[in-house]
Protein backbone atom coordinates (compact mmCIF):
# COMPACT_ATOMS: atom_id res chain seq x y z
CA UNK A 1 0.00 0.00 0.00
CA UNK A 2 2.27 3.04 -0.96
CA UNK A 3 0.15 6.78 -1.94
CA UNK A 4 -2.05 7.46 -4.42
CA UNK A 5 -1.01 8.35 -7.59
CA UNK A 6 -0.67 11.33 -8.10
CA UNK A 7 -1.90 13.97 -10.86
CA UNK A 8 0.82 15.11 -13.21
CA UNK A 9 2.23 17.76 -13.25
CA UNK A 10 0.67 18.88 -16.72
CA UNK A 11 -2.65 17.76 -15.20
CA UNK A 12 -2.15 20.10 -12.07
CA UNK A 13 -1.37 22.92 -14.63
CA UNK A 14 -4.47 22.17 -16.72
CA UNK A 15 -6.32 21.86 -13.47
CA UNK A 16 -5.22 25.07 -12.30
CA UNK A 17 -6.34 26.73 -15.88
CA UNK A 18 -9.29 25.65 -15.55
CA UNK A 19 -10.20 26.62 -12.13
CA UNK A 20 -9.02 30.02 -12.75
CA UNK A 21 -11.71 30.37 -16.19
CA UNK A 22 -14.53 28.94 -13.86
CA UNK A 23 -13.55 31.47 -10.94
CA UNK A 24 -13.19 34.57 -13.57
CA UNK A 25 -16.41 32.92 -14.90
CA UNK A 26 -18.26 33.51 -11.73
CA UNK A 27 -17.32 36.41 -10.94
CA UNK A 28 -17.24 38.34 -13.79
CA UNK A 29 -21.21 37.23 -13.67
CA UNK A 30 -21.46 38.94 -10.46
CA UNK A 31 -19.65 41.75 -11.29
CA UNK A 32 -21.77 42.66 -14.55
CA UNK A 33 -24.63 42.23 -12.46
CA UNK A 34 -24.12 44.37 -9.79
CA UNK A 35 -21.75 47.00 -11.94
CA UNK A 36 -24.95 47.19 -13.97
CA UNK A 37 -27.35 47.06 -10.97
CA UNK A 38 -25.88 49.62 -9.03
CA UNK A 39 -24.51 52.12 -11.42
CA UNK A 40 -26.64 54.92 -12.44
CA UNK B 1 4.74 7.87 -11.19
CA UNK B 2 7.50 10.83 -11.09
CA UNK B 3 5.69 14.08 -10.45
CA UNK B 4 7.80 17.38 -9.10
CA UNK B 5 6.13 18.09 -5.62
CA UNK B 6 2.88 17.88 -4.63
CA UNK B 7 1.47 20.58 -2.88
CA UNK B 8 0.81 17.76 -0.52
CA UNK B 9 4.14 17.41 0.28
CA UNK B 10 4.88 20.86 1.12
CA UNK B 11 2.07 22.28 3.20
CA UNK B 12 2.52 24.11 6.81
CA UNK B 13 1.14 22.46 9.38
CA UNK B 14 2.85 18.93 9.48
CA UNK B 15 1.11 16.54 11.83
CA UNK B 16 2.76 13.45 12.42
CA UNK B 17 0.13 11.51 10.87
CA UNK B 18 -0.22 13.47 7.90
CA UNK B 19 1.32 11.18 6.16
CA UNK B 20 0.54 8.08 7.06
CA UNK B 21 -0.99 7.00 3.71
CA UNK B 22 -2.35 3.60 5.21
CA UNK B 23 -5.47 4.85 6.33
CA UNK B 24 -7.18 7.67 8.00
CA UNK B 25 -6.03 9.07 11.10
CA UNK B 26 -8.09 9.01 14.12
CA UNK B 27 -10.85 11.06 16.12
CA UNK B 28 -12.30 14.16 15.25
CA UNK B 29 -9.08 15.99 13.54
CA UNK B 30 -9.65 12.69 10.67
CA UNK B 31 -12.72 14.65 9.78
CA UNK B 32 -12.08 18.12 10.58
CA UNK B 33 -9.09 18.23 8.42
CA UNK B 34 -9.92 15.64 5.79
CA UNK B 35 -9.20 16.07 2.03
CA UNK B 36 -9.60 12.49 1.62
CA UNK B 37 -13.00 12.94 -0.97
CA UNK B 38 -14.22 9.81 0.29
CA UNK B 39 -14.01 11.49 3.82
CA UNK B 40 -15.85 14.65 2.51
CA UNK B 41 -18.60 12.60 0.62
CA UNK B 42 -19.22 10.93 3.63
CA UNK B 43 -19.66 13.88 5.88
CA UNK B 44 -21.87 15.84 2.92
CA UNK B 45 -23.84 12.54 2.99
CA UNK B 46 -24.99 12.79 6.92
CA UNK B 47 -24.67 16.75 6.22
CA UNK B 48 -27.90 15.90 4.16
CA UNK B 49 -29.59 13.40 6.36
CA UNK B 50 -29.55 15.60 9.51
CA UNK B 51 -30.66 18.40 7.75
CA UNK B 52 -33.77 16.11 5.71
CA UNK B 53 -34.68 14.56 9.50
CA UNK B 54 -34.43 18.46 10.14
CA UNK B 55 -36.48 19.52 7.89
CA UNK B 56 -39.05 16.81 7.66
CA UNK B 57 -40.03 17.66 11.27
CA UNK B 58 -41.04 21.29 10.16
CA UNK B 59 -42.82 19.21 7.37
CA UNK B 60 -44.50 16.91 9.88
CA UNK B 61 -45.12 20.04 12.21
CA UNK B 62 -46.65 21.66 9.08
CA UNK B 63 -48.95 18.61 8.66
CA UNK B 64 -50.19 18.38 11.50
CA UNK B 65 -51.19 21.83 11.80
CA UNK B 66 -52.99 21.20 8.47
CA UNK B 67 -55.08 18.10 10.07
CA UNK B 68 -58.00 20.07 10.37
CA UNK B 69 -59.13 23.34 9.56
CA UNK B 70 -58.76 26.49 12.16
CA UNK B 71 -55.90 26.78 14.38
CA UNK B 72 -54.52 24.21 16.42
CA UNK B 73 -51.01 23.65 17.09
CA UNK B 74 -48.95 27.05 15.56
CA UNK B 75 -49.07 30.68 14.87
CA UNK B 76 -49.80 31.63 11.98
CA UNK B 77 -46.65 33.61 11.10
CA UNK B 78 -44.51 30.65 12.89
CA UNK B 79 -46.34 28.44 10.53
CA UNK B 80 -45.01 30.74 7.73
CA UNK B 81 -41.90 30.50 9.02
CA UNK B 82 -42.38 26.66 8.88
CA UNK B 83 -42.96 26.56 5.26
CA UNK B 84 -40.06 28.92 4.89
CA UNK B 85 -37.15 27.19 6.63
CA UNK B 86 -38.29 23.99 5.50
CA UNK B 87 -38.22 25.21 1.87
CA UNK B 88 -34.68 26.50 2.22
CA UNK B 89 -33.16 23.33 4.48
CA UNK B 90 -34.44 21.29 2.03
CA UNK B 91 -33.61 22.60 -1.22
CA UNK B 92 -29.89 24.13 -0.18
CA UNK B 93 -29.32 21.72 3.06
CA UNK B 94 -30.52 17.99 2.26
CA UNK B 95 -31.01 17.50 -1.72
CA UNK B 96 -27.63 19.54 -3.03
CA UNK B 97 -25.49 18.30 -0.81
CA UNK B 98 -27.15 14.91 -1.08
CA UNK B 99 -25.97 14.96 -4.26
CA UNK B 100 -22.45 16.60 -3.51
CA UNK B 101 -21.84 13.76 -1.43
CA UNK B 102 -22.19 11.34 -4.43
CA UNK B 103 -20.26 13.14 -6.76
CA UNK B 104 -17.22 13.07 -3.76
CA UNK B 105 -17.30 9.72 -3.31
CA UNK B 106 -18.07 8.60 -7.07
CA UNK B 107 -16.94 11.19 -9.55
CA UNK B 108 -12.82 10.33 -8.81
CA UNK B 109 -13.42 6.66 -8.66
CA UNK B 110 -15.49 6.55 -11.80
CA UNK B 111 -13.10 8.72 -13.91
CA UNK B 112 -10.06 6.71 -12.49
CA UNK B 113 -8.92 9.58 -10.29
CA UNK B 114 -6.99 8.89 -7.17
CA UNK B 115 -9.04 12.30 -5.68
CA UNK B 116 -10.33 15.56 -6.37
CA UNK B 117 -8.38 18.08 -8.07
CA UNK B 118 -8.30 20.33 -5.23
CA UNK B 119 -8.81 18.67 -2.09
CA UNK B 120 -8.01 21.29 0.67
CA UNK B 121 -11.04 23.68 -1.27
CA UNK B 122 -13.40 20.84 -1.08
CA UNK B 123 -12.48 20.86 3.01
CA UNK B 124 -13.70 24.16 3.06
CA UNK B 125 -16.55 23.67 0.28
CA UNK B 126 -17.93 21.23 2.92
CA UNK B 127 -17.02 22.62 6.92
CA UNK B 128 -19.09 26.24 5.03
CA UNK B 129 -22.38 24.10 5.01
CA UNK B 130 -22.15 24.11 8.83
CA UNK B 131 -22.30 27.90 9.44
CA UNK B 132 -24.74 28.09 6.86
CA UNK B 133 -27.08 25.65 8.82
CA UNK B 134 -26.60 27.16 12.02
CA UNK B 135 -27.81 30.73 10.52
CA UNK B 136 -30.77 29.28 8.80
CA UNK B 137 -32.22 27.07 12.13
CA UNK B 138 -30.78 29.88 14.30
CA UNK B 139 -32.96 32.29 12.83
CA UNK B 140 -35.79 30.79 14.37
CA UNK B 141 -34.53 32.00 17.87
CA UNK B 142 -34.63 36.16 16.99
CA UNK B 143 -36.62 38.44 17.62
CA UNK B 144 -39.80 38.54 15.28
CA UNK B 145 -39.03 34.45 14.17
CA UNK B 146 -37.02 32.89 11.29
CA UNK B 147 -37.89 34.52 7.21
CA UNK B 148 -41.71 34.02 6.61
CA UNK B 149 -41.47 35.11 2.98
CA UNK B 150 -41.52 31.43 1.81
CA UNK B 151 -38.33 29.60 0.40
CA UNK B 152 -38.54 32.48 -2.85
CA UNK B 153 -37.74 35.19 -0.59
CA UNK B 154 -40.28 37.76 -2.35
CA UNK B 155 -40.14 41.63 -1.38
CA UNK B 156 -41.91 43.52 -0.07
CA UNK B 157 -42.16 41.04 3.01
CA UNK B 158 -38.48 40.05 2.68
CA UNK B 159 -37.75 43.60 2.97
CA UNK B 160 -40.03 43.89 5.91
CA UNK B 161 -38.96 41.49 8.70
CA UNK B 162 -36.39 41.28 11.37
CA UNK B 163 -32.45 40.25 11.82
CA UNK B 164 -33.61 36.56 10.58
CA UNK B 165 -33.56 37.63 7.13
CA UNK B 166 -30.19 38.93 7.50
CA UNK B 167 -29.00 35.86 8.75
CA UNK B 168 -30.63 33.88 5.90
CA UNK B 169 -29.21 36.21 3.85
CA UNK B 170 -25.60 35.15 5.00
CA UNK B 171 -27.16 31.50 4.94
CA UNK B 172 -27.46 32.25 0.95
CA UNK B 173 -24.30 33.73 0.61
CA UNK B 174 -22.51 31.10 2.41
CA UNK B 175 -24.20 28.16 0.48
CA UNK B 176 -23.97 29.98 -2.75
CA UNK B 177 -19.47 29.81 -2.23
CA UNK B 178 -19.99 25.98 -0.77
CA UNK B 179 -21.78 25.18 -4.06
CA UNK B 180 -19.45 26.85 -6.69
CA UNK B 181 -16.09 25.80 -5.09
CA UNK B 182 -18.03 22.45 -4.97
CA UNK B 183 -18.65 22.58 -8.75
CA UNK B 184 -15.53 24.40 -9.36
CA UNK B 185 -13.38 21.47 -8.06
CA UNK B 186 -16.01 18.82 -10.21
CA UNK B 187 -15.31 20.25 -13.45
CA UNK B 188 -11.89 20.76 -13.27
CA UNK B 189 -11.81 16.82 -11.69
CA UNK B 190 -13.68 15.65 -14.42
CA UNK B 191 -12.11 17.63 -17.39
CA UNK B 192 -8.43 16.78 -16.31
CA UNK B 193 -8.14 14.12 -14.22
CA UNK B 194 -9.18 10.99 -15.87
CA UNK B 195 -7.43 7.90 -16.20
CA UNK B 196 -5.98 7.31 -19.96
CA UNK B 197 -8.39 5.57 -22.05
CA UNK B 198 -11.23 7.18 -20.21
CA UNK B 199 -12.57 9.41 -23.30
CA UNK B 200 -15.80 11.82 -22.36
CA UNK B 201 -17.99 9.70 -24.05
CA UNK B 202 -17.27 6.73 -22.18
CA UNK B 203 -17.98 8.17 -18.94
CA UNK B 204 -20.68 7.42 -16.78
CA UNK B 205 -23.43 8.71 -17.08
CA UNK B 206 -23.30 9.50 -13.23
CA UNK B 207 -20.12 11.77 -14.00
CA UNK B 208 -21.48 13.44 -17.39
CA UNK B 209 -24.81 15.06 -15.67
CA UNK B 210 -22.57 16.22 -12.36
CA UNK B 211 -20.21 17.76 -15.04
CA UNK B 212 -23.37 19.31 -16.66
CA UNK B 213 -24.77 20.46 -13.25
CA UNK B 214 -22.01 22.10 -11.85
CA UNK B 215 -21.93 24.20 -14.96
CA UNK B 216 -25.12 25.37 -14.63
CA UNK B 217 -24.05 26.14 -10.63
CA UNK B 218 -21.53 28.00 -11.88
CA UNK B 219 -24.12 30.17 -14.15
CA UNK B 220 -26.53 30.69 -11.63
CA UNK B 221 -24.94 30.55 -8.25
CA UNK B 222 -23.72 34.28 -8.88
CA UNK B 223 -27.03 35.37 -9.93
CA UNK B 224 -28.33 34.47 -6.89
CA UNK B 225 -25.80 35.75 -4.95
CA UNK B 226 -26.84 39.12 -6.53
CA UNK B 227 -30.30 39.25 -5.83
CA UNK B 228 -30.02 38.64 -2.21
CA UNK B 229 -27.26 41.08 -2.77
CA UNK B 230 -30.09 43.63 -3.47
CA UNK B 231 -32.74 42.52 -1.11
CA UNK B 232 -29.82 43.15 1.56
CA UNK B 233 -29.17 46.92 -0.04
CA UNK B 234 -33.13 47.52 0.01
CA UNK B 235 -32.79 46.95 3.90
CA UNK B 236 -30.09 48.48 4.66
CA UNK B 237 -28.61 50.90 2.62
CA UNK B 238 -31.12 52.92 1.31
CA UNK B 239 -31.80 51.06 -2.87
CA UNK B 240 -35.66 50.87 -3.99
CA UNK B 241 -34.34 47.99 -6.10
CA UNK B 242 -37.38 45.88 -5.20
CA UNK B 243 -39.59 48.51 -2.95
CA UNK B 244 -42.37 49.97 -4.57
CA UNK B 245 -42.41 52.62 -2.17
CA UNK B 246 -38.89 54.35 -3.06
CA UNK B 247 -39.83 53.43 -6.91
CA UNK B 248 -38.42 49.95 -7.43
CA UNK B 249 -40.07 46.97 -8.73
CA UNK B 250 -41.25 43.79 -6.63
CA UNK B 251 -41.31 41.40 -10.11
CA UNK B 252 -37.78 42.52 -10.63
CA UNK B 253 -36.66 40.57 -7.68
CA UNK B 254 -38.98 37.42 -9.06
CA UNK B 255 -37.45 37.50 -12.52
CA UNK B 256 -33.96 37.31 -11.01
CA UNK B 257 -35.10 34.77 -8.92
CA UNK B 258 -35.85 32.25 -10.86
CA UNK B 259 -33.59 32.84 -13.57
CA UNK B 260 -31.37 31.33 -10.70
CA UNK B 261 -34.39 29.26 -9.75
CA UNK B 262 -35.96 27.32 -12.83
CA UNK B 263 -32.12 26.35 -13.13
CA UNK B 264 -31.84 25.48 -10.09
CA UNK B 265 -34.41 22.96 -10.03
CA UNK B 266 -32.67 20.75 -12.73
CA UNK B 267 -29.43 21.36 -10.65
CA UNK B 268 -31.90 19.00 -8.15
CA UNK B 269 -32.61 16.72 -10.64
CA UNK B 270 -30.07 16.02 -13.51
CA UNK B 271 -27.74 14.28 -10.66
CA UNK B 272 -30.55 12.17 -9.45
CA UNK B 273 -31.01 11.15 -13.27
CA UNK B 274 -26.99 10.42 -13.70
CA UNK B 275 -28.08 7.93 -10.44
CA UNK B 276 -31.28 5.82 -12.00
CA UNK B 277 -29.10 6.03 -15.51
CA UNK B 278 -26.36 3.67 -13.56
CA UNK B 279 -28.92 1.44 -11.46
CA UNK B 280 -31.49 0.75 -14.53
CA UNK B 281 -28.71 -0.73 -16.72
CA UNK B 282 -27.22 -2.46 -13.17
CA UNK B 283 -30.44 -4.13 -12.69
CA UNK B 284 -31.83 -4.89 -16.31
CA UNK B 285 -28.43 -6.48 -16.98
CA UNK B 286 -28.37 -4.41 -19.99
CA UNK B 287 -26.17 -1.52 -21.03
CA UNK B 288 -28.05 1.52 -20.83
CA UNK B 289 -30.17 2.13 -24.31
CA UNK B 290 -29.12 5.26 -26.43
CA UNK B 291 -25.95 6.78 -24.09
CA UNK B 292 -25.07 9.48 -26.83
CA UNK B 293 -28.85 10.83 -26.56
CA UNK B 294 -28.63 10.42 -22.40
CA UNK B 295 -25.57 13.23 -22.94
CA UNK B 296 -27.33 15.44 -25.50
CA UNK B 297 -30.50 15.34 -23.93
CA UNK B 298 -29.21 16.32 -20.54
CA UNK B 299 -27.17 18.98 -22.00
CA UNK B 300 -30.21 20.03 -24.00
CA UNK B 301 -32.61 20.12 -20.53
CA UNK B 302 -29.66 22.22 -19.08
CA UNK B 303 -29.52 24.65 -21.78
CA UNK B 304 -33.48 24.82 -22.05
CA UNK B 305 -33.72 25.68 -18.66
CA UNK B 306 -32.27 29.08 -18.53
CA UNK B 307 -35.07 30.34 -21.10
CA UNK B 308 -38.33 29.15 -18.82
CA UNK B 309 -38.17 31.02 -15.51
CA UNK B 310 -41.38 32.96 -17.05
CA UNK B 311 -43.67 30.30 -16.15
CA UNK B 312 -42.99 30.64 -12.18
CA UNK B 313 -44.38 34.19 -12.52
CA UNK B 314 -47.68 33.98 -15.16
CA UNK B 315 -49.99 35.77 -12.88
CA UNK B 316 -47.75 39.09 -12.74
CA UNK B 317 -48.61 40.66 -15.19
CA UNK B 318 -46.09 39.85 -18.63
CA UNK B 319 -47.00 40.39 -21.80
CA UNK B 320 -48.87 37.73 -23.81
CA UNK B 321 -46.49 37.09 -26.27
CA UNK B 322 -43.71 37.06 -23.21
CA UNK B 323 -46.46 34.34 -21.66
CA UNK B 324 -46.73 32.72 -24.46
CA UNK B 325 -43.05 32.43 -25.13
CA UNK B 326 -42.73 30.83 -21.62
CA UNK B 327 -45.39 28.55 -22.15
CA UNK B 328 -44.07 26.86 -25.18
CA UNK B 329 -40.19 27.34 -24.00
CA UNK B 330 -41.31 25.03 -20.85
CA UNK B 331 -43.06 22.40 -22.76
CA UNK B 332 -39.89 22.12 -25.48
CA UNK B 333 -38.28 21.16 -21.77
CA UNK B 334 -40.75 17.72 -22.41
CA UNK B 335 -38.94 16.61 -25.33
CA UNK B 336 -35.54 15.94 -23.91
CA UNK B 337 -37.24 14.89 -20.77
CA UNK B 338 -39.37 12.26 -22.66
CA UNK B 339 -36.02 10.65 -24.04
CA UNK B 340 -34.73 10.18 -20.99
CA UNK B 341 -37.98 8.26 -19.87
CA UNK B 342 -38.01 6.56 -23.45
CA UNK B 343 -34.30 5.43 -22.73
CA UNK B 344 -34.95 4.19 -19.15
CA UNK B 345 -37.81 2.08 -20.31
CA UNK B 346 -35.85 0.71 -23.32
CA UNK B 347 -32.93 -0.16 -21.12
CA UNK B 348 -35.24 -2.19 -19.19
CA UNK B 349 -36.72 -3.92 -22.38
CA UNK B 350 -36.68 -7.79 -22.73
CA UNK B 351 -33.42 -7.22 -19.47
CA UNK B 352 -33.15 -9.97 -17.30
CA UNK B 353 -34.67 -7.50 -14.21
CA UNK B 354 -34.78 -8.36 -10.52
CA UNK B 355 -35.52 -5.30 -8.54
CA UNK B 356 -33.32 -5.16 -5.55
CA UNK B 357 -34.10 -2.23 -3.32
CA UNK B 358 -32.21 0.20 -5.62
CA UNK B 359 -34.05 -1.08 -8.20
CA UNK B 360 -37.41 -0.51 -6.72
CA UNK B 361 -35.91 2.80 -5.94
CA UNK B 362 -35.17 3.72 -9.42
CA UNK B 363 -38.44 2.30 -10.83
CA UNK B 364 -39.96 4.44 -8.20
CA UNK B 365 -38.41 7.46 -9.35
CA UNK B 366 -39.43 6.64 -12.91
CA UNK B 367 -43.13 6.28 -12.09
CA UNK B 368 -43.47 8.93 -9.81
CA UNK B 369 -41.02 11.16 -11.29
CA UNK B 370 -42.55 11.20 -14.31
CA UNK B 371 -46.33 12.16 -13.04
CA UNK B 372 -44.73 15.24 -11.94
CA UNK B 373 -43.50 15.98 -14.98
CA UNK B 374 -47.00 15.71 -16.69
CA UNK B 375 -48.22 17.82 -13.75
CA UNK B 376 -45.17 20.46 -14.53
CA UNK B 377 -46.58 20.38 -18.02
CA UNK B 378 -50.51 21.05 -17.29
CA UNK B 379 -48.58 23.72 -15.25
CA UNK B 380 -46.86 25.14 -18.13
CA UNK B 381 -50.34 26.00 -19.71
CA UNK B 382 -50.89 29.56 -19.15
CA UNK B 383 -54.43 30.00 -18.58
CA UNK B 384 -54.60 26.94 -16.49
CA UNK B 385 -51.61 27.96 -14.61
CA UNK B 386 -53.76 31.34 -13.82
CA UNK B 387 -56.09 29.31 -11.83
CA UNK B 388 -53.44 26.76 -10.16
CA UNK B 389 -50.88 29.19 -9.43
CA UNK B 390 -50.15 29.33 -5.53
CA UNK B 391 -52.57 26.60 -5.31
CA UNK B 392 -51.82 23.05 -3.47
CA UNK B 393 -51.44 21.67 -7.16
CA UNK B 394 -48.02 23.43 -7.33
CA UNK B 395 -47.02 21.84 -4.19
CA UNK B 396 -47.73 18.24 -5.35
CA UNK B 397 -45.78 19.08 -8.11
CA UNK B 398 -43.08 19.73 -7.21
CA UNK B 399 -42.95 16.99 -3.90
CA UNK B 400 -43.55 14.79 -7.18
CA UNK B 401 -40.19 15.74 -9.07
CA UNK B 402 -38.28 16.45 -5.92
CA UNK B 403 -39.33 13.74 -3.09
CA UNK B 404 -40.26 10.52 -5.43
CA UNK B 405 -37.66 12.28 -7.99
CA UNK B 406 -34.77 13.70 -6.43
CA UNK B 407 -34.62 12.00 -3.43
CA UNK B 408 -35.51 8.57 -4.07
CA UNK B 409 -33.10 8.45 -6.86
CA UNK B 410 -30.62 9.31 -3.39
CA UNK B 411 -32.25 6.59 -1.65
CA UNK B 412 -31.35 4.42 -4.48
CA UNK B 413 -28.19 5.30 -4.77
CA UNK B 414 -27.48 4.79 -0.93
CA UNK B 415 -28.61 1.46 -1.21
CA UNK B 416 -26.60 0.80 -4.96
CA UNK B 417 -23.44 2.36 -3.38
CA UNK B 418 -23.36 1.37 0.31
CA UNK B 419 -21.88 -2.34 -0.08
CA UNK B 420 -19.07 -0.50 -2.32
CA UNK B 421 -18.63 1.99 0.73
CA UNK B 422 -18.97 -0.12 3.01
CA UNK B 423 -18.19 -3.57 2.36
CA UNK B 424 -21.26 -5.02 3.82
CA UNK B 425 -24.82 -5.93 2.27
CA UNK B 426 -27.76 -4.08 3.83
CA UNK B 427 -30.58 -5.99 5.18
CA UNK B 428 -32.49 -6.64 1.57
CA UNK B 429 -35.95 -7.18 3.53
CA UNK B 430 -35.46 -3.97 5.56
CA UNK B 431 -35.03 -1.94 2.52
CA UNK B 432 -38.09 -3.33 0.27
CA UNK B 433 -40.09 -2.52 3.80
CA UNK B 434 -38.18 0.96 3.63
CA UNK B 435 -39.02 1.18 -0.47
CA UNK B 436 -42.54 -0.03 0.60
CA UNK B 437 -43.51 2.23 3.42
CA UNK B 438 -41.82 5.39 1.34
CA UNK B 439 -43.72 4.05 -1.70
CA UNK B 440 -47.45 4.28 -0.12
CA UNK B 441 -46.36 6.91 2.54
CA UNK B 442 -45.59 9.21 -0.07
CA UNK B 443 -48.27 8.53 -2.28
CA UNK B 444 -50.80 9.18 0.61
CA UNK B 445 -49.74 12.53 1.27
CA UNK B 446 -48.87 14.19 -2.10
CA UNK B 447 -51.37 12.43 -4.41
CA UNK B 448 -54.26 14.17 -2.69
CA UNK B 449 -52.77 17.60 -3.08
CA UNK B 450 -53.46 17.34 -6.72
CA UNK B 451 -57.55 17.28 -6.06
CA UNK B 452 -56.85 19.77 -2.89
CA UNK B 453 -55.38 22.56 -5.94
CA UNK B 454 -57.87 21.48 -8.54
CA UNK B 455 -60.39 22.47 -6.10
CA UNK B 456 -58.81 25.56 -4.92
CA UNK B 457 -56.70 25.37 -1.84
CA UNK B 458 -54.39 27.82 -1.54
CA UNK B 459 -50.79 26.82 -0.31
CA UNK B 460 -48.86 28.43 2.38
CA UNK B 461 -51.78 29.06 4.65
CA UNK B 462 -52.21 27.48 8.17
CA UNK B 463 -56.25 27.49 7.94
CA UNK B 464 -58.65 26.19 4.75
CA UNK B 465 -62.30 26.04 4.16
CA UNK B 466 -64.21 23.11 5.84
CA UNK B 467 -64.68 21.41 2.54
CA UNK B 468 -60.78 20.85 2.02
CA UNK B 469 -60.56 18.32 5.29
CA UNK B 470 -60.64 14.76 4.11
CA UNK B 471 -57.94 14.97 1.53
CA UNK B 472 -56.16 16.77 4.03
CA UNK B 473 -56.30 14.44 6.99
CA UNK B 474 -55.27 11.76 4.37
CA UNK B 475 -52.70 13.61 3.27
CA UNK B 476 -51.47 14.37 6.71
CA UNK B 477 -51.29 10.96 7.78
CA UNK B 478 -49.63 9.67 4.37
CA UNK B 479 -46.51 12.24 5.45
CA UNK B 480 -46.58 10.62 8.89
CA UNK B 481 -46.42 7.51 7.41
CA UNK B 482 -43.40 8.60 4.93
CA UNK B 483 -41.61 10.71 7.72
CA UNK B 484 -41.36 7.81 10.34
CA UNK B 485 -40.11 5.29 7.88
CA UNK B 486 -37.35 7.26 7.00
CA UNK B 487 -35.91 6.29 10.63
CA UNK B 488 -36.04 2.34 9.45
CA UNK B 489 -33.79 3.99 6.93
CA UNK B 490 -31.51 5.52 9.43
CA UNK B 491 -31.45 1.57 11.43
CA UNK B 492 -30.38 0.34 7.81
CA UNK B 493 -27.67 2.45 7.00
CA UNK B 494 -26.53 2.74 10.45
CA UNK B 495 -26.19 -1.31 10.77
CA UNK B 496 -24.73 -1.76 7.26
CA UNK B 497 -21.74 0.76 8.55
CA UNK B 498 -21.50 -1.71 11.65
CA UNK B 499 -21.84 -4.98 9.54
CA UNK B 500 -23.64 -7.26 7.59
CA UNK B 501 -22.68 -10.01 5.14
CA UNK B 502 -19.65 -9.22 3.06
CA UNK B 503 -20.29 -7.53 -0.03
CA UNK B 504 -18.24 -9.00 -2.87
CA UNK B 505 -16.53 -6.37 -4.97
CA UNK B 506 -18.50 -6.51 -8.40
CA UNK B 507 -21.88 -6.20 -5.68
CA UNK B 508 -24.31 -6.19 -8.60
CA UNK B 509 -23.17 -8.02 -11.78
CA UNK B 510 -24.64 -5.65 -14.24
CA UNK B 511 -22.76 -2.50 -12.73
CA UNK B 512 -20.09 -2.31 -15.19
CA UNK B 513 -18.10 1.32 -14.13
CA UNK B 514 -14.53 1.22 -12.79
CA UNK B 515 -15.71 1.73 -8.99
CA UNK B 516 -17.14 -1.79 -9.34
CA UNK B 517 -14.89 -3.66 -11.71
CA UNK B 518 -11.03 -2.33 -10.57
CA UNK B 519 -11.83 -1.59 -6.90
CA UNK B 520 -12.74 -3.83 -3.94
CA UNK B 521 -15.32 -3.50 -1.48
CA UNK B 522 -15.53 -1.69 0.64
CA UNK B 523 -13.06 0.89 -1.47
CA UNK B 524 -9.47 1.72 0.77
CA UNK B 525 -9.05 5.24 2.05
CA UNK B 526 -7.19 5.73 -1.08
CA UNK B 527 -8.13 4.09 -4.51
CA UNK B 528 -5.86 4.08 -7.91
CA UNK B 529 -2.05 4.06 -6.65
CA UNK B 530 -1.45 3.42 -10.44
CA UNK B 531 -3.81 5.17 -13.02
CA UNK B 532 -6.41 2.37 -14.36
CA UNK B 533 -6.14 1.86 -17.69
CA UNK B 534 -9.38 1.96 -19.82
CA UNK B 535 -9.50 0.03 -22.50
C1 LIG C 1 -41.31 18.57 -17.52
C2 LIG C 1 -40.71 19.28 -16.63
C3 LIG C 1 -41.33 20.40 -15.78
C4 LIG C 1 -42.27 21.32 -16.10
C5 LIG C 1 -42.97 21.48 -17.43
C6 LIG C 1 -42.46 22.16 -14.93
C7 LIG C 1 -43.33 23.24 -14.84
C8 LIG C 1 -43.55 24.00 -13.71
C9 LIG C 1 -44.38 25.17 -13.64
C10 LIG C 1 -45.18 25.75 -14.82
C11 LIG C 1 -44.34 25.64 -12.36
C12 LIG C 1 -45.02 26.90 -11.82
C13 LIG C 1 -46.31 26.61 -11.17
C14 LIG C 1 -46.84 27.81 -10.44
O1 LIG C 1 -46.17 28.35 -9.55
O2 LIG C 1 -47.98 28.22 -10.75
C15 LIG C 1 -43.48 24.78 -11.62
C16 LIG C 1 -43.19 24.93 -10.28
C17 LIG C 1 -42.19 24.23 -9.64
N1 LIG C 1 -41.43 23.21 -10.17
FE1 LIG C 1 -41.65 22.39 -12.00
N2 LIG C 1 -41.68 21.71 -13.93
C18 LIG C 1 -40.97 20.64 -14.42
C19 LIG C 1 -40.03 19.90 -13.74
C20 LIG C 1 -39.57 20.20 -12.47
C21 LIG C 1 -38.46 19.56 -11.83
C22 LIG C 1 -37.61 18.46 -12.46
C23 LIG C 1 -38.34 20.12 -10.61
C24 LIG C 1 -37.35 19.84 -9.51
C25 LIG C 1 -36.61 18.82 -9.41
C26 LIG C 1 -39.38 21.10 -10.47
C27 LIG C 1 -39.57 21.88 -9.34
C28 LIG C 1 -40.51 22.85 -9.22
C29 LIG C 1 -40.69 23.65 -8.04
C30 LIG C 1 -39.85 23.57 -6.74
C31 LIG C 1 -41.76 24.51 -8.29
C32 LIG C 1 -42.42 25.48 -7.33
C33 LIG C 1 -41.65 26.65 -6.99
C34 LIG C 1 -42.41 27.50 -6.00
O3 LIG C 1 -43.27 28.25 -6.43
O4 LIG C 1 -42.12 27.39 -4.80
N3 LIG C 1 -40.11 21.12 -11.62
N4 LIG C 1 -43.00 23.77 -12.48
CU1 LIG D 1 -39.50 26.25 -13.25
Amino acid sequence: MAEPHKPTPQQRRNALLSAAVLAAMVLGIYAVFMLKVFSA
Amino acid sequence: MSTATHAHDTHGHDHAHAHDHHGPPAGFSRWMYTTNHKDIGTMYLWFSFAMFLMGGSMALLIRAELFQPGLQLVEPQFFNSLTTVHGLVMVFGAIMPAFVGFANWLVPMQIGAADMAFPRMNNWSFWLLIPAALLLVGSFFVPGGAAASGWTLYPPLIIQQGMSIDMTILAVHILGASSIMGSINIITTILNLRAPGMTLMKMPLFVWTWLITAYLLIAVMPVLAGAVTMLLTDRHFGTSFFNAAGGGDPTMFMHIFWFFGHPEVYIMILPAFGIVSQIIPAFARKPLFGYASMVYATSSIAILSFIVWGHHMFTVGMPAAGNLFFMYATMLIAVPTGVKIFNWIATMWKGSMTFETPMLFAVGFLCLFTIGGFSGLVLAITPVDITLHNTYYVVAHFHYVLVSGALFAIMAGIYFWLPKWTGHMYSEGLGKLHFWLSMIGFNVAFFPQHFLGLAGMPRRIPDYALQFTEWNQISTVGAFIFGFSQLLFLYIVISTIRGGAKAPDRTWEGADSLEWTHLPSPVPYHTFETAPVVK
